[in-house]
């Protein structure tokens, strides 16, 4: 695997250095990638928090959370083109959509959603009893203790949670070749990739999404230091 | 525990209000999905379903086999049979693979195939790309669950004389069996729903097409609300059934860590 990872980035490096006017198209595929990656988190980020929120201090263990956990479960296997088949169903006629922005940001989000939801119900979960109970103790209602104390305590492992999001966000093809509106307009890193695999630039851009691969998850590793059990 | 006051109660009930808002949300967009995969169901047989659920099935089963088991013994050995920086590494590799997106490893198998002298890509070829692509998604689940299993096993075990080795298989492997048998339907749920690598491949070296393969080189061209673009989502229902079917079915509950009491829950 990290032999894959590394020729994966010096085939890129060779690449751009052969050819350096690929770098341009790959640049703007990677903007491309960004911009729909931050939207779709940013989108999903406030609703996942709350039902994180819900899940780990309100819902109890009624039918309607056990529900909910199960089906957050379930959404981390649903294929990536399940979602763009659902999204181009119910999304596809978006008014003033031309480049399926709003499509596909609402797509990548409703996959980033339950991963992040049940991210933050761990990290919720994972504050020490003791700091909880000592600031019940302090008077603080249920409502100043989350945001008081579990916030804080839960931020970290929640960040790292929401880069790998990012970075699934980031590596999702077969739901935005669902919503792609044509060839040609802005494409993110994996549909110009798929589009081009023979092109001058598919290496710099299997390039940019292998580091982009490995970016995204140094935050876990540092937020998660690996412990023997 | 500390009793709920008004404040807590208004917290409480609207985010109880915006998990149903979003819940149904879901359902609604998931129960139009399903009419639709019906309304294809109801006009016929979808063309080449059989072949493509048999393709697909196939696929994934050889890259479980040939991905899976690696996979569970990566993890075994990163989770008990070793430790410090070697393990921090490789447990970082892992991640980093995990998140490369399928389509790399579609192209990086269009580069590696033919140059290994294999211009057409069969069953076994794609089964070992799908294969090598699961194994750090597997390894990565398989050693949450052995990371699960309580210490006192390994102590026990350490305090009657056995090795780490035979403390691993004897007895955190068969007590972590159901969770390890999750990570490998996780694995297969993973290759059976892989499009684009599998697109890619069949488009370019002529290799098998999956259900997921057919349904995204049908889409652009299939008329909207045409019997062909309703035969998409009827094999779209099969491969939900194969992926996240076989996933839930393998999986444990999550019901008791979703009982364990919360830190202020009631």
């Amino acid at each position: 695997m990290a032999a894959l990872v590394a020729g994966l980035l010096v085939a890129g490096v060779v690449a751009a250095r052969t050819n350096p006017a690929v770098l341009g198209s790959s640049l703007f595929a990677l903007l491309r990638s960004l911009e729909l990656a931050v939207l779709a988190v940013v989108t999903a980020l406030p609703p996942a928090v709350l039902l994180g929120v819900w899940l780990a201090n309100f819902a109890g263990d009624g039918w309607l959370p056990r529900a909910a956990r199960r089906a957050f479960d379930a959404a981390s296997t649903v294929p990536g083109v399940a979602a763009g088949l659902a999204g181009w169903l119910l999304l596809s006629d978006g008014v003033g959509d031309r480049d399926g922005t709003f499509a596909m940001t609402l797509v990548l989000a409703s996959l980033a959603l339950p991963q992040l939801a049940t991210a933050a119900e761990r990290a919720l979960r994972s504050v020490p009893r003791e700091l909880v109970e000592a600031s019940f103790a302090a008077g603080a209602s249920h409502t100043a203790t989350l945001t008081g104390v579990s916030f804080r305590w839960a931020s970290r492992p929640f960040a790292a949670a929401a880069a790998v999001a990012f970075g699934r966000s980031l590596a999702e093809c077969a739901p935005l070749l669902c919503l792609a509106p044509h060839p040609g307009s802005a494409e993110p890193l994996t549909v110009a990739l798929w589009r081009a695999p023979d092109g001058p630039g598919a290496a710099v851009t299997a390039a940019v999404l292998a580091a982009l691969a490995v970016a995204v998850t140094a935050p876990s590793r540092r937020a998660r230091p690996e412990v023997r059990p | 525990m500390t009793p709920l006051d008004a404040a807590d109660r208004r917290t409480a009930a609207a985010l109880h209000a915006l998990a149903v808002l979003i819940l149904g949300g879901v359902a609604v967009a998931a129960a139009a999905v399903l009419r639709r995969g019906l309304v294809g169901w109801s006009e016929g047989v979808p063309t080449g379903f059989a072949a493509a659920a048999g393709e697909t099935l196939r696929a994934a089963g050889l890259a479980t086999l040939l991905g899976g088991l690696p996979g569970v013994l990566v993890a075994v050995h990163l989770g008990e049979l070793s430790d410090g920086a070697w393990r921090r590494r490789a447990i970082g590799v892992l991640q980093s693979a995990a998140a490369l997106p399928g389509v790399v490893f579609g192209w990086t198998a269009l580069q590696v195939l033919p140059a290994l002298g294999r211009p057409a890509v069969g069953p076994l070829a794609l089964g070992a790309v799908l294969g090598i692509m699961i194994v750090p998604a597997v390894a990565l689940r398989a050693l949450v669950a052995l990371r699960a299993a309580p210490d006192g096993l390994r102590e026990a075990s350490a305090a009657l004389g056995a090795s780490p080795w035979h403390t691993a298989w004897r007895v955190v492997v068969p007590a972590c069996r159901r969770d390890l048998g999750a990570a490998v339907g996780v694995g297969f749920a993973r290759a059976a729903g892989e499009t684009v690598a599998v697109q890619l491949l069949a488009a370019r070296l002529g290799g098998p097409r999956t259900l997921g393969a057919r349904i995204l080189d049908g889409l652009p061209r299939a008329p909207a609300d045409s019997p062909w673009n309703h035969s998409l989502f009827a094999m779209l229902i099969v491969l939900l059934i194969f992926t996240t079917g076989v996933a839930l079915l393998t999986s444990p509950s999550r019901s008791s860590r979703a009982s364990a009491p919360s830190p202020s829950a009631r």
